[in-house]
């Protein structure tokens, strides 16, 4: 009776649980997601980029002088993918806001 | 089935790991979900290499085609000058090549509203009305005004035909604007246009002086490579000179905030130094210099007395540096063994003072030496993206010829006259209208039929609303892509011209590269490009038999043949189309090698060893001892601050381009004028305010920002000018430079109050 109990107080909690690692797998591992642009390639004296299209756009709201590489260098934070060239210092010369 | 707790925790620690092992081939990224709109989503069927519409750098680029649609653009990784980088401006082009503006039909004003007529009814229209004003007023009455966003094409048949067949001189363009103080430093420097170093020059330079120059906005790519040489060579140092802090500076060793207007003090006291500390180098400048006032000879001695004038202690009264650090700056700028790069752009030419302060830059490097060499020269940087290409190479201002040739000079009048198979009568030896003069001329009735092309004059002229009676009184005819802008809105007849990707076409960069841009699409409607429009101009006008051209191919043919023999020659179209953009000159228009570096061995073909200034008066280089002046209206009591105008990153000069891109437009949708903190506090203006600014020429309203982007000091107030409304151009300065003829769109005194 008690284990009983103990689960039915427990499973909203597992259920949680499961929801939340379950979206964890499913965001890494999204096959349809683009490619994200080639690492850089170093040939001679420059590096060049061979970005196979489009800087992404970002999708969330930011601040004027918004700290990017706070969350997008190491792509630890959330769900911010990490950034292939954390050498370009200024972001938004190139990555548009989507609105 | 029961779920134990500790099965489920088992399996969740699986699901991390699979996890951590799936996601480890993505060397620790996670992938974003596809954004909206990502062409890279869409299939591609053929990429096609072309240049970027917009600034002097001249990023190449791959444009994207589907079908008959561009679904992308993205960088060229095989280009030398951008190795694949671009801003956000080349990446939403494909916005707007289909915006809602594009015009597909020739308009013609009647009763003062735009009628929709046929292409036959237009050019008939046309030549009849310029055929009219010719005969009857002479050539001198009609005009061209063209643009350094034009093909080399489109300009070398507007050019032939003004100047080789019609007879007037009267053809200038948006260059005289931003580049015309820049070719006249060169000139009468080097007796050659434009830089004679390269992209190149960043990889190996340990000095950059930048003076007078956004780079991080208005040369974005190009300010990449300047912070990836500062990251992989932390030693190099970084010199920002400007009255106004800006974006560029993140990356500055120093900041140099000089008063407006007293830039020649800083250069003069340079040299002093340079000269005082024995940073000359004695035998470069006894090899390779002469000196001059400007009206005569002097000797290195005279140059020398004319220079203690600008003694630092003098210099620092009047900009407001301190002398030791006026000394500080010559010496790293002097240092013996250190490769030095001087960077310009707008903050130096678009001055009264503009082809002295280009002078005063090419001073510094022939005093020490640093000049036609790995990492060292004085490196213009130009605007717009083929003002060098289309119109200083060209001839399309209204003293030049093809090739870089000057109509006032006779040999090269009958060298132009033998390629165009004519009398060499026809061409004009006095030069025709500059910019300024072409629009007054409108104003006055003297100019009675203008043709311009690829450019907004009534929005980007200075003292802009000046000129707008006379564009309305003359018959104006406007080929453009887009309608409507200021200017369309004011003509006679608008001609609904291709865009960029939509005809074949050669742009020319800052750094002397010629760059062939493939056709990608067809233009919408019946759209046609200019080159075609100005064909027919031509043989409506009666003068087909010079103007057998079918193809811009045609076209480059015969501009080619104005390069052969002098040592600008230029690549033939097959190598353009081939390579990644190619440096002049291309000794015998042979090959794709081009050349990176000009008048030294062993970089230029017609130098043999060492240097050889070979375009200057007895092969010397000119050391100009300029007369000190500041600009034409200074604050002063009724009108105590200096306005300047410039660029932000996201918009292109008018935005009649990039306005019509949404992503731009959200990244930057307010014009504002940024006002000092201190000014502020002081003016009762917090950031965001609206505020009046009203100089002698007009009033506007426009937001205020205090403390962010930029920081102008305290007496300097910096706008953006790109929306229509507020106009900021009705209260610039339109005086220019009295050699140059380029406006002084930098300083001119305004008021400022809450509004």
């Amino acid at each position: 009776m008690r284990v009983r109990k103990r689960l039915r107080y427990l499973m909203p909690i597992y259920l949680l649980l499961l929801l939340f690692l379950a979206t964890f797998v499913l965001s890494a591992c999204d096959t349809q997601s683009p490619a994200p642009p080639s690492p850089v390639i170093t040939e001679g004296e420059r590096p060049s980029y061979d970005l196979d299209g489009f800087p992404p756009m970002i999708p969330h709201e930011i601040d004027d002088r918004a700290q990017c590489l706070a969350c997008h260098r190491d792509g630890e934070v959330g769900k911010a993918p990490k950034t292939p060239h954390p050498e370009h210092n200024y972001c938004r010369q190139c990555h548009a806001l989507e609105q | 089935m029961k779920l134990k707790r500790r099965d489920f925790i088992k399996a969740a620690a699986v699901s991390a790991a699979m996890v951590s092992v799936g996601c480890s081939g993505q060397q620790g990224q996670v992938q974003e979900t596809g954004t909206p709109g990502d062409p890279t989503k869409e299939v591609v069927d053929r990429w096609v290499k072309s240049v970027c519409r917009y600034c002097g750098t001249g990023c190449g680029v791959l444009i994207g085609v589907r079908g008959d649609k561009v679904v992308a653009v993205k960088g060229d990784p095989d280009n030398e000058g951008n190795k694949g980088l671009l801003c956000a401006k080349g990446y939403y082009l494909p916005e707007v090549i289909t915006a809602k503006t594009r015009l597909k039909k020739p308009l013609i004003k009647k009763d003062g509203k735009f009628v929709e007529s046929s292409w036959d009814e237009a050019m008939t229209l046309i030549a009849s009305k310029f055929r009219e004003s010719i005969d009857t007023y002479g050539p001198d009455s009609v005009a061209f005004y063209g643009s350094g966003q034009t093909m080399a094409e489109e300009t070398y048949v507007a050019v032939k035909l003004f100047k080789g067949a019609i007879g007037t001189n009267n053809v200038d363009g948006n260059p005289r604007l931003c580049m015309a103080s820049a070719v006249g430093g060169y000139l009468t420097t080097f007796g050659s246009d434009e830089p004679m170093g390269a992209y190149d020059d960043f990889e190996h330079a340990d000095v950059f002086f930048i003076i007078g120059s956004n780079m991080a906005e208005a040369h974005p790519v190009l300010f990449g490579r300047l912070v990836e040489r500062k990251r992989n060579n932390p030693d190099c140092v970084i010199i920002m000179a400007d009255p106004r802090r800006h974006r560029s500076h993140e990356i500055a060793d120093y900041s140099v905030p000089f008063k407006p207007g007293t830039d020649m003090a800083l250069l003069h006291a340079m040299a002093y130094v340079i000269i005082e500390e024995g940073m000359t180098d004695e035998q470069f400048i006894k090899d390779h210099c002469q000196f001059s006032d400007g009206a005569n000879p002097i000797t290195y001695a005279e140059y020398k007395e004319f220079l203690k004038q600008f003694t630092p202690e003098e210099a620092e009264k009047k900009t407001g540096l301190s002398a030791s650090k006026i000394r500080e700056l010559a010496r790293i700028f002097g240092a013996p063994g250190k490769e030095t790069i001087s960077m310009w752009t707008m903050g130096i030419n678009q001055r009264v003072a503009g082809v002295f302060c280009n002078n005063l830059i090419h001073n510094l490097h022939l005093l020490t030496g640093k000049i036609s060499r790995p990492g060292s020269g004085p490196f213009s940087l130009t605007g717009q993206p083929s003002a060098c290409g289309s119109v200083r190479e060209v001839g399309g201002l209204s003293h030049l010829l093809p090739g870089h040739r000057l109509v006032a000079n006779a040999k090269h009048r009958e060298e132009i006259a033998k390629v165009w198979n004519i009398p060499v009568e026809r061409i004009q030896p006095v030069m025709g209208h500059h910019t300024m003069k072409l629009f007054q001329a409108c104003n006055d009735g003297d100019v009675k039929c203008l043709w311009i092309s690829t450019t907004n004059p009534a929005h980007s002229l200075p003292n802009a609303t000046h000129y707008h009676p006379g564009m309305e009184k003359v018959f104006l005819v406007v080929a453009d892509a887009f309608h409507p802008t200021m200017t369309t809105q004011l003509a006679d007849v608008v001609l609904p011209a291709a865009f960029w990707c939509e005809k074949e076409g050669v742009y020319g960069n800052t750094e002397r590269r010629t760059q062939h841009m493939a056709k990608a699409i067809d233009p919408p409607g019946e759209a046609k490009p200019d080159v075609q429009m100005l064909l027919d101009f031509a043989r409506r006008l009666g003068y087909g038999d010079m103007f057998p051209f079918e193809t811009p191919e045609d076209v480059w043919n015969e501009y080619m043949k104005c390069t052969t023999g002098t040592d600008m020659e230029l690549a033939s179209y097959p190598a353009l189309r081939e390579a990644h953009g190619i440096q002049w000159p291309v000794k015998d228009h042979q090959g794709t090698k081009g050349t990176v570096r000009r008048f030294a061995a062993p970089w230029d073909p017609y130098v043999k060893e060492g240097v050889s200034f070979y375009s200057a008066p007895d092969k010397r280089a000119v050391i100009f001892a300029r007369p000190y002046r500041v600009g034409d209206e200074m604050p002063d009591q009724e009108y105590p601050y200096c306005l300047t105008t410039g660029r932000v990153l996201e918009h292109w000069h008018g935005a009649t381009m990039t306005g019509n891109s949404p992503a731009l437009v959200r990244a930057m949708p307010k014009s504002y004028v940024e006002v000092n903190p201190q000014d502020a506090t002081q003016l009762g203006i917090k950031d965001g305010d609206n505020v009046r600014l009203t100089s002698r020429r007009g009033s506007i309203i426009m937001p205020a920002r205090v403390g962010r982007p930029g920081v102008p000091q305290p007496g300097m107030l910096f706008a953006t000018w790109w929306e229509v409304d507020p106009l900021v151009n009705a209260i610039t300065n339109d005086a220019v430079d009295p050699a140059s003829f380029e406006p002084e769109f930098k300083i001119c005194a305004v008021k400022i109050q809450k509004a």
